[in-house]
């Protein structure tokens, strides 16, 4: 048979004198030119599968049981020059940070070359051709350049490139668009679809993001805790869940459609068993709504709901079809709040540090522009979401509004007082109305303190309150963010990511901020927790009255949880409004490339061309800008355009121009 | 905080590290107990038994002016362990005290303060060790101020690698955030953390601290004769090889064995530290 054929894989891994098996019982086939979609949180064992079938698991890892079919030949049994071989020749892996897997000190052409092997100049006119294929304007200038001077997107092309060389019988793609903005992320998606369907390898897609399997995936399998619990074609999968747990993960999902006040989402109660102590019957029992004594005492076997649509669940019958009803689309008006901060024309330049070498040439380092102007007002009791791409000063917004880095110019105001630029000299009170939940989960808890400890901290120092009436606090607050009162006693390494960024969040909030910054503090979480973190933090909101700055790059996020909305491009804001005025239909170029970034067949922006200059006087977005409209864009900065009830739009394009292209797509 | 019946267990299940604690914790023994378990003093001097090899009267010997050899080595490691263990505790203190607060704080004064010390550690350990004596004059005392200056730098350096990739850690900021003080930040938020990777560096400090005193004694310019000093006594018998070998023997052998269990123990703590 041609294609991948796995058959009861169990692996194991060693650590600390014990063997775990983090995957069980894997049976799955895909076919020559097909893609199989591997869904799953952290601790599914979707990498671990991925490794396994490529034989390239870590040394403590081992395949205990099974078998792994590559067009016949049983992979588990190939060892030495014969495993090297098919390595070179058939097996391929996109791995999550193309970084990490290009060497730093070669150029591209000589990894490239180096893969492809054969005659040098054979290999060199082979690699740019395949360079070209993955859709590189310039094959040559990026043959001669180091991974470290090419973009993300441009680093992930060349691994893909370099995956596609020769004729490749089994992919491996682990997560291959995480590190990419979604716009990046959108064309590389389009750009593996295409290359799978001409090349005809096997395809697994390993992936945490559901919408982007559905997107690439004909069929999809999702794991949890190690086993397969459904596996079914993505459409069926998506819209008629069998698994209550595929069913959770899709009422977690914020998707457009749903608002936090009108249909929340529905995180999975529970967490992960330790694959150290696996529950007796199905693993999902401890944290399904459906499970019984059954389900507690007999594991189920894989079960046909239909002939292609497996499922391992005992009750599959029970589980209903998933369509949540869409929120009506309300825009709250500005009015209902009172503004709590505003910012009046910051910006923040960052000049890199004089190296020897620009010393010795007499040069100096060009200064970078971070924050290009931006005038922000939050309102109390809203949630003002920012939006953009990295690099699009979201977080550089976020440290100036905290003080954590001072602004180059402009002004800050809570309420009338104005703020000093810089966290130091601003006084407790200050410090107590402003505060910041950051990104990493893993970075966010001192190791060395208990979270009793991180919590009392923020209640003595800021709330004015002495050592006891704070411990007696601290039980309220972990309630707060849904974890119980015994965690106070816990260390940090003891909590999952998504306890710890809870925990960080109570801390910030421990003393009653006026204002809550949020920069992308939930993009590292899983889905389940993800919607568990969101709807604590819309509950704290409509309890507390508070304000909340929320960033992130997930849109669908933003709409679930966020009033208003800045979208901000190059450290400048190009739009900005109510989220439903914003979001639908979105009416900015850069907004609307965004925005259908996770549609297969939506519009993309125009890869920038690195070799011209951005335009220094003009729109900062018209060198990739799909609707740009000539010589005007590249010369004149834009100007705002009201289009009413607080939405303005930064654009050269007229306003009902903007809104015809909307109905005619 | 620390499990130390787990570490403990940690210690001894490698053989090479329970090998070091047991030479180590030996030679602790003989500096405690030293002035009961030797069987002369160090300093008595019999001319009718000089360069005796070994014999049960005298285990290890005697040397040229009669004294006990096996007394000798007692009572040296009294000294050794006393000098090279106070060095490296002040040296581990003050390195860790300007490393960890100047590093935090960045900026020129940083940047002062690593360029001198880079500077000074761009000079071999035993040249600076010999500048410096010229200038004090040999002493115990110049001894251990030598071990301090020597140290401190190394000791800084590594605290700095430490608390450069923890101060812009979350925690870090969030602290920030609530404007805690430069004193509660630097000691109880980034001390604990820095202490596993300098408990490592002062073990393995404190056995070239005893390299360094067991040279200086053999170059004549730290603890001065009649002191039973290790090094002193291989400088010493170095002119007489020919005639008493075991004189050579007894302390060279003594320095070699102590710092071998001090690196092997070094690598124990490393180890369980790590886990």
């Amino acid at each position: 048979m041609s294609g991948l054929e796995v058959q009861q894989l169990t692996i194991e891994y060693r650590v600390a004198n014990q063997t775990l098996p983090v995957v069980r019982d894997i049976n799955l086939s895909v076919g020559a030119g097909e893609t199989l979609g591997i869904v799953g949180e952290s601790g599914s064992g979707k990498s671990t599968l991925g490794l396994a079938i490529l034989r390239a698991l870590p040394a403590n890892g081992r395949i205990k049981a099974g078998q792994v079919l590559l067009d016949g030949i049983d992979l588990t049994r190939v060892q030495g020059p014969a495993l090297r071989a098919l390595w070179s020749r058939s097996l391929r892996l996109v791995p999550q940070n193309p970084l990490a897997a290009l060497n730093p000190t070669l150029r591209i052409g000589d990894q490239l070359t180096e893969a492809i092997g054969g005659r040098r100049q054979d290999a060199i006119a082979q690699a740019a051709a395949l360079l070209a294929r993955a859709q590189i304007a310039d094959p040559m200038r990026v043959l001669r350049s180091y991974p470290h001077e090419l973009s993300g997107g441009m680093q992930q092309r060349v691994m893909i490139a370099m995956t596609f060389h020769g004729a490749p019988r089994l992919l491996v793609l682990d997560e291959p668009t995480t590190s990419l903005d979604v716009t990046t992320e959108a064309a590389v998606v389009d750009l593996l679809a295409d290359l799978i369907a001409e090349r005809r390898p096997a395809a697994l897609f390993i992936s945490h993001n559901l919408g982007l399997v559905a997107r690439i995936a004909t069929r999809a399998a999702v794991l949890y805790a190690g086993e397969l619990v459904e596996i079914a074609p993505t459409t069926f999968l998506f819209q008629h869940p069998r698994h209550p747990y595929t069913q959770g993960l899709l009422a977690s999902l914020p998707h457009p459609g749903l608002r936090y006040n009108q249909n929340p989402l529905q995180p999975i109660a529970g967490t992960l068993p330790d694959p150290g102590a696996l529950p007796a019957g199905c693993i999902f029992a401890p944290r399904c709504p459906l499970a019984d004594e059954q389900c507690r005492r007999e594991r189920p076997p894989l079960l046909p709901a239909t002939p292609d649509h497996l499922v391992r669940c005992h009750h599959w019958t029970m589980v209903e079809p998933y369509a949540p009803s869409p929120a009506t689309p309300t825009i709250n008006a500005l009015t209902n709040g009172q503004p709590l901060l505003a910012a009046h024309r910051l910006t923040k330049t960052i000049t890199p540090r004089r190296t020897f070498a620009d010393l010795v040439r007499g040069k100096r380092p060009a200064p970078m522009i971070a924050l290009a102007g931006v005038d922000l007002t939050v309102c109390r009791n809203r949630t003002l979401g920012v939006v953009g791409e990295s690099g699009s000063g979201k977080t550089t917004l976020a440290r100036c509004i905290i003080g954590l880095t001072p602004p180059s110019s402009g002004a800050i105001e809570l309420i009338d007082i104005p703020l000093a630029p810089s966290i130091q000299q601003r006084p407790p009170e200050q410090l107590r109305r402003l505060q910041m939940v950051l990104q990493n989960p893993q970075e966010a808890l001192n190791p060395a303190l208990t979270v009793g400890e991180a919590l009392r901290r923020p209640l003595i120092r800021l709330g004015g309150l002495d050592r006891r009436t704070a411990d007696q606090r601290i039980p309220d607050l972990l309630r707060l963010v849904s974890l119980p009162p015994e965690y106070a006693n816990r260390r940090p390494h003891q909590l999952s990511g998504g306890e710890k960024q809870r925990v960080a969040i109570a801390r910030a909030l421990a003393a009653t901020p006026d204002l809550l910054v949020l920069d992308e503090a939930v993009s590292a979480l899983d889905v389940s927790v993800q919607a568990a973190v969101l709807n604590v933090l819309a509950a704290i909101k409509e309890r507390t009255g508070i304000a909340y700055v929320f960033i992130t790059h997930d849109l669908a996020v933003v709409s679930y949880l966020a009033d208003d909305v800045v979208v901000m491009y190059q450290g400048q804001i190009v739009e900005q409004g109510p989220v439903a005025a914003v979001l639908s239909p979105p009416l900015h170029p850069y907004t609307e490339v965004l925005l259908s970034a996770s549609q297969p067949d939506g519009i993309r922006a125009r890869e920038a061309d690195t070799a011209v200059p951005p335009p220094v006087s003009g729109c900062p977005f018209q060198p990739r800008c799909p609707r740009a409209i000539g010589e005007l864009c590249r010369t004149t900065p834009p100007p705002w355009r009201d289009a009413g009830g607080g939405h303005l739009i930064r654009c050269h394009i007229p306003l009902p121009d903007l809104r015809a292209a909307q109905m005619t797509d | 905080m620390v499990n130390l019946r787990r570490i403990g267990r940690a210690f001894f299940a490698d053989p090479a590290t329970a090998t070091g604690t047991i030479i180590v914790m030996i030679f602790f023994g003989l500096a405690l107990f030293g002035p009961s378990i030797a069987p002369y003093s160090p300093t008595a001097q019999n001319v009718e038994l000089i360069r005796q090899p070994p014999s049960f009267g005298h285990p290890l010997g005697t040397d040229r002016l009669g004294r006990d050899l096996l007394s000798r080595i007692i009572y040296g490691a009294r000294d050794i362990l006393i000098l090279a263990g106070s060095g490296t505790a002040l040296a581990v203190i003050c390195g860790t005290l300007i490393g960890v607060s100047v590093s935090y704080l960045g900026g020129w004064l940083e940047e002062l303060v690593f360029r001198l010390f880079d500077g000074l550690l761009a000079l071999p350990a035993l040249l600076l060790a010999l500048l410096l004596l010229g200038v004090v004059g040999p002493s115990r005392t110049s001894v251990l101020l030598v071990i301090v200056v020597v140290y401190t730098p190394i000791v800084a350096r590594v605290a700095r690698s430490a608390v450069l990739s923890l101060k812009s850690r979350g925690f870090i900021e969030a602290a920030r955030m609530r404007g805690e003080r430069l004193s509660y930040i630097l000691w109880r938020e980034l001390l604990p953390l820095v202490m596993p990777t300098l408990a490592v560096e002062a073990a393995l400090r404190f056995s070239y601290a005893i390299f360094l005193v067991a040279s200086l004694g053999f170059l004549g310019v730290g603890v001065q004769p009649p002191s039973p000093d290790w090094g002193l006594m291989v400088l010493e018998a170095r002119n007489e090889y020919a005639l008493a070998p075991w004189s050579l023997y007894a302390p060279a052998a003594a320095i070699a064995l102590l710092v071998i269990g001090v690196n092997l123990m070094a690598e124990g703590v490393r180890q369980t530290l790590n886990e």
